[in-house]
């Protein structure tokens, strides 16, 4: 009992990790129409470049964090302008390749400049765990959540009460309407890229700690990624961060009570169930065709 | 032949067809007609079983066609064309006619894999039948071409081709002739009418063209707001007052 | 103009297999440039089989180098435990990857454009993951030795593969040219005419998976017999990434344009090897570029003098219509 209280926490980290990157790519999906196979990839990138002002420059860690996530926002807007934008009413075959073919070239860049052998990513936080009940708990852990929860709360503020947050979800009901009303669609868009780069980032930095900092550090964070989105259908935003908490838990279940390297498999085998019983997500819409 | 039976179909709130009452004999022509969103393609989407009554019952020589799925509804002898044209937009005239084929094309997977005999014999007469059915619309000349790049009249043609190839019972049509010039429209209602005639085809049609509708029909149902507002022979309705107001706001439906 | 091209491409066929034909001797029997070609061959398998799902049925698998993977541990697991004949260990291993693909497609067949995208990228990730993880089938990290049959020399099983390679391009040029290619192409072009016209979609998406699955399961068996060892790193997902490229770069609206994708992506690496990460640089850039720039492919620039002339011809198609 006192084990699976322990590895259901530790899920939950997880868990808040792969719903910030599930929160990542529902919004350029919302937004944008493209899924971003390179989401994670972007991330990793965002990290190392954190790791080069840390240690390197010798910056303290929240500025190298700060830096690295106007980084992102730039290189987020970036991707957008110089590619994405041109295959936008492409059909979801170019869109995805498109994405896969900036996967690879990002991870072979990352791979040329700072190497295959994974190095050590200090974490924000150190210090002893403690417990709290039966459960023992990192410093890292708890600044996971927060800065989790933190972020969250000032998406939803965002979304909900500020001009900008306002165009996004008129944008995301109808983009023509939208810009005749006088929304910047594209200054919109260019937003969306560099919000959703940042979500990946601080998933990215939040990872790097805990695994090791190397150019394929994301793939497994991508696919868990992927697979709380696809709890939300894509398209839903609180759907995302519940999926992605819940392959959290029950990915790390699977790593302590079967194997550690099969969670991957086995968070698969859950998409796929999901999917099958219902093919647009557990909280997506239901899809119509019109004939 | 085809019997609607209190058909009711419901869009969330929306009416689109409300228990409507239609009997198609064989061997006619049998327009619907109505003004837009009245729920006509509703009617054909029913049929082709795109999408499913709420209420009420649809038959088709006393079978009931809400048993079978949307690929099914051919092999009872029902094929239809499409208001927008659902071609295979990347394929060949020829192509897309012997797709219209494939319900009558018998298939085995290793033989054909090893080309066998057989199969480049069915094949060939296959693309016998598709030649006859494209000489029938006056389009041989365009076999080779790719459907995207032909103009819409005769992208038209490609989807009423496409529905004859098995020599359905009933042919549904969903404005074959929308877009098209006097000339075509002519050519359409001729073909129609020798489908009728020569083939002993049975043809329900959706049209908005009037004159067309009045010349070639044997019969017509008025629907508005998914209800049955009229039906008889042509003369019948064109002078129904219930039609012209709901139709045409008081205008004189001959001249529409 | 018709009959020319066709001779013409009778000859290219020629002397192409000519060229396969002797390129041992050219090389001097070099294990090393012979593996490059056969590698070519197996994935010219591959990729033409995934085109079939993607170029043709409009379905897309961004996780196809698992079913490679199965099919390379299916010959090394029977050819381990079993004294079967080669060619049925081949087939066996074709017929066990379909068998996968069946089961995925249950899901997959329900899924359309980024949801059946994730599920086949999980797929492609999970597969080396199960193999190294079952290690009372697969041995888990020190992979498996394969026999080679006893009967064939080097050279000898190099010719196999390239008969069978022919062979199997063969036999899915005809199903693509035949009335199961058009339906799986009308599901691409129109879901709701396919099924019109009497197309039961669910019975050909399931199809492709199974035929697609088929035979990459048997180039995976070459490839297990060529290379006499199968391990769990030897097709990881980004392998599928360049199976979608070698197709997309190729141009996968055409039964060739895989193929030669798959001869480009198999010589890239050979150069740009050295340096680790390039080849993935190389390979991404072209992909980015090539769907900017030239989205249907490079068999395009072949199609070019044709293009123009189909151009005159529905220009003049519209002309007469208008008069």
């Amino acid at each position: 009992m006192e084990a699976l209280l322990q590895i259901t926490f530790g899920g939950l980290i997880f868990g808040s990790i792969y719903a910030l990157a599930a929160i990542g790519i529902v919004m350029i999906y919302k937004t944008t129409d493209v899924v971003n196979f390179a989401h994670g990839e972007m991330a990793m990138i965002t990290t190392f470049i954190s790791f080069t002002f840390l240690q390197m420059v010798g910056l303290s860690f929240f500025v190298s964090f700060l830096l690295a996530l106007i980084f992102a926002a730039i290189f987020g807007m970036t991707v957008y302008q110089a590619i994405i934008k041109r295959v936008q009413n492409a059909p979801p075959l170019n869109q995805i390749v498109v994405t896969l073919g900036l996967f690879l070239a990002f991870n072979g860049i990352a791979g040329l400049i700072w190497g295959y052998t994974p190095h050590g990513y200090p974490s924000a936080l150190r210090g002893d765990s403690f417990q709290v009940g039966s459960v023992f708990m990192s410093p890292h852990q708890l600044f996971i959540l927060g800065i989790t929860l933190a972020l969250m709360i000032l998406f939803f503020i965002l979304f909900k009460y500020t001009k900008i947050g306002l165009a996004m979800r008129a944008t995301q009901q109808d983009m023509q309407t939208s810009s005749l009303m006088g929304i910047k669609v594209s200054q919109v868009f260019n937003l969306t890229w560099a919000a959703g780069a940042i979500l990946g980032g601080v998933a990215g930095i939040l990872t790097a700690p805990i695994t090791y900092l190397e150019p394929s550090m994301m793939i497994d964070i991508l696919i868990m990624g992927f697979a709380a989105a696809v709890f939300g259908g894509f398209v839903n935003l609180p759907g995302a961060v519940i999926g992605g908490l819940i392959v959290g838990v029950y990915s790390n279940w699977v790593s302590y009570y079967i194997g550690s390297e099969l969670s991957v498999a086995f968070v698969f085998l859950l998409i796929v169930l999901v999917l099958y019983v219902k093919p647009t997500g557990l909280f997506g819409a239901k899809y119509v065709k019109k004939v | 032949m085809l019997t609607l039976d209190k058909a009711r179909v419901e869009f969330g709130g929306l009416t689109a067809v409300n228990d409507l009452n239609m009997e198609i004999s064989k061997g006619q022509i049998h327009s619907l007609i109505g003004p837009n969103g009245a729920g006509k393609t509703t009617v054909f989407n029913t049929i082709s079983r795109f999408v499913n009554l709420t209420s009420g019952n649809i038959k088709f020589n006393n079978e009931n066609i809400l048993n079978y799925k949307p690929n099914e509804v051919i092999r009872l002898g029902i094929t239809r064309s499409f208001q927008n044209t659902e071609l295979f937009a990347n394929m060949t005239v020829m192509d897309n006619l012997l797709v219209g084929l494939h319900p009558l094309t018998k298939k085995n997977i290793f033989s054909t894999m090893l080309h066998l005999p057989s199969v480049r014999r069915i094949e060939q007469e296959n693309r016998k039948k598709t030649i006859e059915t494209l000489e029938l619309l006056q389009i041989r000349h365009l076999e080779d071409e790719v459907v995207k790049n032909l103009p819409f009249g005769y992208q038209k043609m490609v989807d009423i081709g496409r529905a004859m190839m098995v020599n359905p019972e009933l042919l549904l049509l969903d404005e074959p002739v929308a877009g098209m010039n006097n000339v075509e429209t002519k050519q359409i209602s001729e073909l129609l009418l020798r489908l009728k005639h020569d083939f002993g085809f049975t043809i329900f049609l959706i049209e908005h063209d009037m004159s067309m509708v009045m010349e070639i029909s044997d019969f017509v149902t008025v629907v508005n707001f998914g209800k049955k507002i009229s039906e008889g022979v042509p003369a019948m309705v064109r002078n129904d007052p219930a039609v012209i107001e709901a139709y045409l706001g008081g205008e004189d439906v001959s001249h529409a | 103009m018709q009959l020319k091209s066709q001779k013409l491409k009778y000859i290219f066929n020629s002397v192409v297999l000519l060229f396969i034909i002797v390129y041992p001797f050219l090389m001097n029997m070099s294990g090393y440039w012979m593996t490059l070609l056969v590698m070519m061959t197996i994935y010219g398998i591959t990729a033409v089989a995934l085109n079939i799902m993607i170029g043709y049925g409009g379905q897309i698998s961004i996780g196809h180098a698992g079913f490679l993977m199965i099919g390379s541990y299916s010959v090394a697991i029977i050819a381990d435990r079993f004294e079967l004949p080669f060619v049925i260990t081949l087939l066996l291993a074709g017929i066990i990857t379909a068998f996968v693909g069946l089961i995925i497609s249950f899901s997959a067949v329900r899924l359309k454009g980024h949801f059946l995208a994730v599920v086949t990228l999980g797929f492609g990730i999970s597969v080396p993951v199960i193999a190294l993880n079952w290690t009372s089938l697969t041995n888990g990290y020190s992979g498996m030795l394969v026999t080679r049959p006893a009967i064939l020399s080097e050279l000898s099983l190099y010719y196999f593969i390239v008969g069978c390679t022919v062979l199997f391009l063969w036999f899915m040029y005809n199903i693509l040219h035949s009335s199961f290619g058009r339906a799986f192409i009308s599901i691409r072009e129109s879901e709701i005419a396919a099924q019109s016209s009497g197309i039961n979609t669910t019975f050909y998406k399931t199809l492709m998976f199974v035929i697609s699955s088929f035979f990459t399961g048997m180039a995976g068996g070459l490839y297990a017999y060529w290379i006499g060892f199968v391990g769990p790193t030897d097709f990881p997902v980004t392998i599928s990434f360049l199976l979608l490229a070698m197709i997309v770069v190729g141009g996968m609206h055409s039964f060739y344009g895989p193929i030669f994708g798959a001869v480009l992506f198999s010589i890239i690496p050979h150069f740009t090897d050295e340096f680790m990460g390039i080849t993935n640089i190389v390979i991404g850039l072209i992909l980015v570029i090539i769907i900017l720039f030239r989205p249907e492919g490079l068999v395009t620039i072949v199609d070019w003098f044709k293009m123009n002339k189909t151009m005159e011809k529905a220009d003049t198609i519209s002309k007469e219509r208008g008069s």
